[in-house]
């Protein structure tokens, strides 16, 4: 049955045509080599292979499944042989909500800056302090070999700084903007992932059941097991 | 395994690592390849020493510094992606998506946490320090010795902080996480439980722009060294480099998955800090983590210091307590 379109967000499915005579048996055979990793269950009945992962292993070719099934299915009215995949992944679920929950940063960010936001008082208060502080502050004195290497002259600080407005909060420190980054990165990178790891699953499989021809005897062997 | 004896120590009896300069393998390749991984780290480390040194006070500023650091990490990125030390630490979508969202919590929800936890109070001390009277004495100084003042006072904080975490089992509970990496790659440093951030950090963004040079130039010294330490990349650091800093190689050794050698290498960017408490390796591993190499899920990451902390809690309390036998008379 194809996953819902919601599911397809998380669901990776696929069909790979198998040679011409190769046995459900013989097929599982050349994939299990992917399926004999640390973290990884798996069991076979019949013509259906499914397998669970419990933290796979970084250089996993399947680190980013959590389960999956892989079923022999012969294909329509021509007689030939599939390879019916599903694999589901909860990275792939979290990167796609990832944006969500920077966005959900960022308005905590905006509104814990609101709270905080000065009063007349507060500002009033804080100038006072200023002052206080101000009156023991000297321009530090720049040593003479930074004088004579060149160096900038040192300032006091806070020149150049905005004054605070009663009710604003201070937008640099409450300031939303990484969290809207992150937001974009994580949905750019959903994107990526979800196109990316489609493509490497069945271009593994592809060449360890002998249908990509790209793939030598070598790299069906470091394919299998990518380590 | 039979190790190697340093000190009075055997380190790799527990899992394969490389103890030994000589030992460690050079970067393959023509002249202009090797030349570059020798002579990167050092010419980075001047270059930002000379942009610091020399910038104008309108961009000697936190934010100038924060785009210095994205910039130089996306070359880092890049130059492990294309030139990786060993193909098992090779960065995949999956790793460099759950290194990102370590990373992009220290940019959001753990800075928010930071202002509500004497960030801010420490930060303004910072600030205003720098323009006492009192502190005339220090701030009179070249600006690169108080800059190299500032980084090795932190460092040696850190180094013995780390040491802590690695020697008290409740500053172990929140570190331990860590140690489950399994690869290192430029991302990897921020892989961890918030709690040892908020014991570790003081965020460059507390600043808000205004940081006095020094501490701009010791952000920078600190930033182009120990940034290596989580890295796919091999550099073939000059001898001194090595003698003094923390390299790649020396963090792989903390990572190893043999235990004597992650009793080694704690500071942060002084290598010769560990060497003057001879808690120094120099070497390299390639197997890493804890438990076998078991790669640990965002969720037990965050969970794990608790329910192994509650867990200890419990079995101390079932314990009975040992009561001196009396012979009945």
């Amino acid at each position: 049955m194809q996953p819902s379109f919601l599911a397809r967000i998380w669901t990776i499915e696929g069909r790979l045509p198998l040679p011409e005579g190769q046995t459900a048996q013989e097929t599982f055979d050349r994939l299990r080599p992917m399926l004999r990793t640390s973290g990884t269950a798996h069991h076979q009945d019949g013509d259906t292979v499914q397998f669970r992962k419990t933290d796979p292993e970084a250089q996993d070719p399947l680190s980013v499944f959590d389960h999956g099934t892989l079923r022999v299915e012969t294909a329509g009215d021509a007689g030939g042989r599939v390879l019916h995949y599903r694999m589901v992944s909860r990275i792939l679920l979290l990167c796609f909500l990832a944006p969500l929950l920077f966005l959900g940063f960022s308005q905590l960010t905006v509104f814990v800056g609101r709270m905080n936001a000065p009063t007349a008082e507060d500002i009033a208060k804080a100038e006072k302090e200023q002052q206080a502080k101000e009156k023991k502050m000297v321009t530090p004195v720049q040593n003479p070999v930074d004088k004579f290497l060149g160096a900038p002259a040192p300032e006091k600080p806070g020149k150049d700084k905005p004054k605070p407005k009663a009710g604003q909060p201070d937008s640099k420190k409450y300031s939303p903007t990484p969290a809207y980054v992150f937001a974009c990165f994580f949905a750019i990178l959903y994107v990526f992932g979800r196109w990316l790891e489609a493509r490497l699953v069945r271009r593994r499989m592809a060449r360890l059941l002998g249908t990509d021809p790209a793939g030598t005897s070598e790299e069906l062997t470091a394919l299998a097991v990518s380590h | 395994m039979q190790g190697v004896r340093v000190g009075k120590r055997m380190i790799g009896t527990q899992a394969p690592v490389t103890i030994g300069w000589e030992n460690v393998p050079r970067v393959e390749g023509g002249p202009v390849k090797r030349a570059f991984f020798s002579w990167f780290q050092p010419t980075v480390l001047f270059a930002l020493i000379l942009f610091w040194y020399y910038a104008p006070n309108s961009i000697a500023k936190a934010s100038t510094a924060i785009g210095i650091g994205i910039g130089f990490r996306v070359l880092l990125l890049t130059l492990e992606f294309f030139f990786p030390k060993h193909q098992s630490w090779m960065i995949t979508w999956k790793e460099f998506t759950v290194d990102l969202f370590y990373v992009g919590l220290g940019y959001t929800i753990l800075r928010l946490v930071d202002t509500f936890i004497g960030d801010d109070v420490m930060v303004g001390a910072i600030q205003g320090a720098f323009h006492w009277e009192k502190f005339a004495w220090f701030t009179g100084l070249p600006i690169l010795l108080q800059a190299f003042i500032i980084s090795f006072i932190f460092d040696f904080g850190q180094y013995w902080m780390h040491r802590g975490m690695h020697n008290w089992y409740p500053l172990w509970l929140p570190h331990s996480v860590h140690h489950y990496i399994t690869q290192l790659n430029v991302h990897k440093g921020a892989v961890g439980n918030p709690v040892e951030l908020f014991l570790i950090g003081l965020g460059i963004g507390g600043f808000f722009d205004f940081v006095p040079r020094a501490f701009l130039l010791a952000g920078a010294i600190g930033m182009s060294i120990s940034i290596y330490q989580h890295i796919n990349v091999r550099f073939d650091s000059p001898r001194w480099w090595r003698f003094l800093f923390n390299t790649t190689g020396h963090h792989s050794l903390h990572h190893s998955q043999d235990f004597e050698a992650t009793r080694s290498n704690y500071s942060n960017t002084y290598i010769f800090i560990d060497r003057i408490f001879g808690t120094c390796l120099d070497g390299e591993a390639e197997l890493l983590g804890m438990e076998g190499g078991r790669r640990m899920s965002i969720r037990e990451q965050m969970t794990f210091p608790f329910t192994e902390g509650w867990k200890s809690i419990k079995e101390r309390l079932a314990r009975p307590a040992s009561i001196d036998a009396v012979p009945a008379e």
